[in-house]
């Protein structure tokens, strides 16, 4: 007796979940035999996926020489290299963020002052935004960042610029995503919780003030530069919900004038 | 005294791997009257950090109620919502890969034929590319993947397409970031592991090639059309290990007069 498991493409065994024993007694006595297989099959790593109602068997796997790999909330995935220098994967290494810059008609940007901040003697006025949901568009993300903090409906214009850094939650990095947006409406309802106070502030007062960090300057700056990436049209790509392709204007124009 | 934790700005405890006992009766012992003084607490999350070398802790935990968050190599990351609707910042959502555009003065493209493809018969060419190492720049990861799947030695342009998909791999999206590279030396010595083809074709034929993807055609064409952000440095970010900054060309960002 052993386990089930499917060998991959990259000689990696994808052990079945459903051939896990409920008692980690059993399983131990499973698992060598099953190893042993599958060292002599040639493979190189062993993916154990392991469903949290199957929790019992975690430290059996560990004293077997498995690690961890990645989780979510209703499984743990643990691997064992089988072999010296087997190449195992990365998990996600990123968040990913959208921040709005906001104009109105009289030149005055929407700005935001958190609640949660080091300081709170004075305002630190920044742009709204927030993290990606999974599986959302950043222009989706955008949009509802700024509604949800401001009340303020927007359409999206373009992608301006980006920061990536490293050693932020959980030592992963983040990308943090400029968009230029146009406001829709222009009554302000703050979300109260993290929103301290929210304003429309002309435009040359922020760029200015003292109260803003010279980083978010810059990038409002940049927000009004014509260089820059606009959502793009991707006939090839079929699947609205899962793809998003950002590119240079004038090639997404040159591109949408020769499709019609 | 052990199995306790330190609060958090958000009404969460969070609890160390050394925290919690090295005998698993200690552990199993103290768990259920700590649970409830959490309660009594009115703590709305706890955050327990086990080591691998403490993963009996485990299947005790999933017994109180708790669940997976994320995990590294050596450690899994559980919590417990004790007040029903309390907020669980999630973890990392995103892979980051680049892929170079690389073009010779004769107008040849560097492009790779994987050898991990769908159809083993025919070549699919491709631009050299993979994803960023934990902690690695876009700039640097993207001239890396290239080096070491063709031996060219490049230096960083412009950034030409943001591409965004969900779905990727385990789940997770990804952004797949496309980069305009200038080639400074032209000998190829491919990857053997990886890359079963690699050479300079003229860009024509690799824009009317039937072996290349729409997507990949459409992003040489982006790449040689616009080249969009840069690279950029802020002089008020002092670690350019930890930031990476792109935005549009000069004269920005150190121009503000030409803001309206």
């Amino acid at each position: 007796m052993s386990l089930a498991g499917t060998i991959n493409q990259y000689e990696g065994v994808e052990v079945d979940p459903a051939s896990l024993p409920e008692s980690a007694a059993r399983f131990a006595e499973l698992l060598p035999t099953s190893l042993q297989e599958w060292r002599q099959a040639g493979c190189r790593l062993v993916w154990l996926k392991v469903p949290l109602a199957r929790a019992p068997l975690i430290p059996t796997a560990v004293a077997e020489g498995f690690v961890f790999h990645h989780s979510k909330p209703d499984h743990l995935m643990m691997t064992l290299s089988l072999v010296k220098d087997a190449y195992i994967p990365h998990y996600a290494s990123h968040y990913i963020g959208a921040g709005g810059v906001v104009i109105d008609e009289q030149e005055r940007l929407l700005v935001v002052s958190e609640r949660y901040r080091r300081d709170n003697s004075w305002p630190h006025w920044k742009l709204p935004g927030g993290a990606l949901h999974q599986g959302e568009s950043l222009v989706e993300a955008a949009i509802r960042e700024v509604r949800e903090e401001t009340g303020v409906a927007t359409r999206f214009c373009h992608l301006a610029a980006f920061r990536h850094w490293h050693g932020y939650r959980y030592g992963k990095s983040d990308i943090y995503m400029v968009c230029r947006l146009a406001p829709l409406s222009t009554d302000i309802r703050k979300e109260d919780r993290e929103i301290d106070r929210c304003e429309w502030m002309p435009l040359r007062t922020y760029l200015e003030t003292e109260q803003v960090h010279e980083f978010n300057k810059s990038i409002v700056r940049a927000a009004l530069a014509d260089d820059h990436l606009v959502p793009g049209s991707l006939p090839t790509m079929s699947l609205p919900g899962k793809h998003e392709f950002f590119c240079h204007p004038a090639f997404e124009q040159a591109r949408s004038a020769e499709s019609n | 005294m052990t199995l306790q934790g330190r609060t958090n700005a958000f009404n969460g405890l969070e609890i160390d791997g050394e925290a919690i006992p090295d005998a698993e009766v200690e552990l199993r012992a103290l768990f259920p009257s700590r649970m409830a003084q959490w309660r009594e607490d009115g703590l709305s999350l706890i955050w327990l950090r086990v080591p691998l070398a403490k993963s009996f802790a485990i299947p005790a935990a999933v017994e109180q109620g708790f669940v997976f968050h994320h995990s590294q190599a050596d450690y899994v990351m559980l919590t417990c919502a004790l007040e029903p609707r309390a907020f669980i910042p999630p973890y990392a959502t995103h892979f980051v890969g680049a892929g170079g555009v690389v073009l010779d003065s004769r107008q040849r493209l560097l492009v790779v034929n994987e050898r991990f493809r769908g159809n083993r018969s025919e070549p699919f060419w491709k631009l050299p590319g993979g994803l960023l190492d934990p902690g690695e720049h876009l700039e640097a990861g993207v001239r890396r993947e290239v080096l070491e799947e063709t031996g060219i030695e490049t230096r960083f342009d412009r950034l030409v397409v943001a591409w965004h998909n969900h779905r990727y791999q385990f789940g997770k999206s990804g952004f797949y970031m496309v980069c305009r590279l200038t080639p400074l030396t032209f000998d190829i010595r491919k990857d053997d592991f990886e890359i079963d083809d690699c050479c300079w074709m003229p860009l024509e034929e690799y824009l009317t090639s039937p072996h290349v993807a729409s997507f990949n055609r459409v992003i040489v064409e982006a790449a040689v059309a616009n080249p969009t952000l840069a690279e950029t440095v802020l002089p008020f970010y002092p670690d350019p290990d930890r930031h990476e900054f792109f935005f549009p060309p000069a004269p920005w960002p150190l121009a503000p007069e030409t803001v309206p």
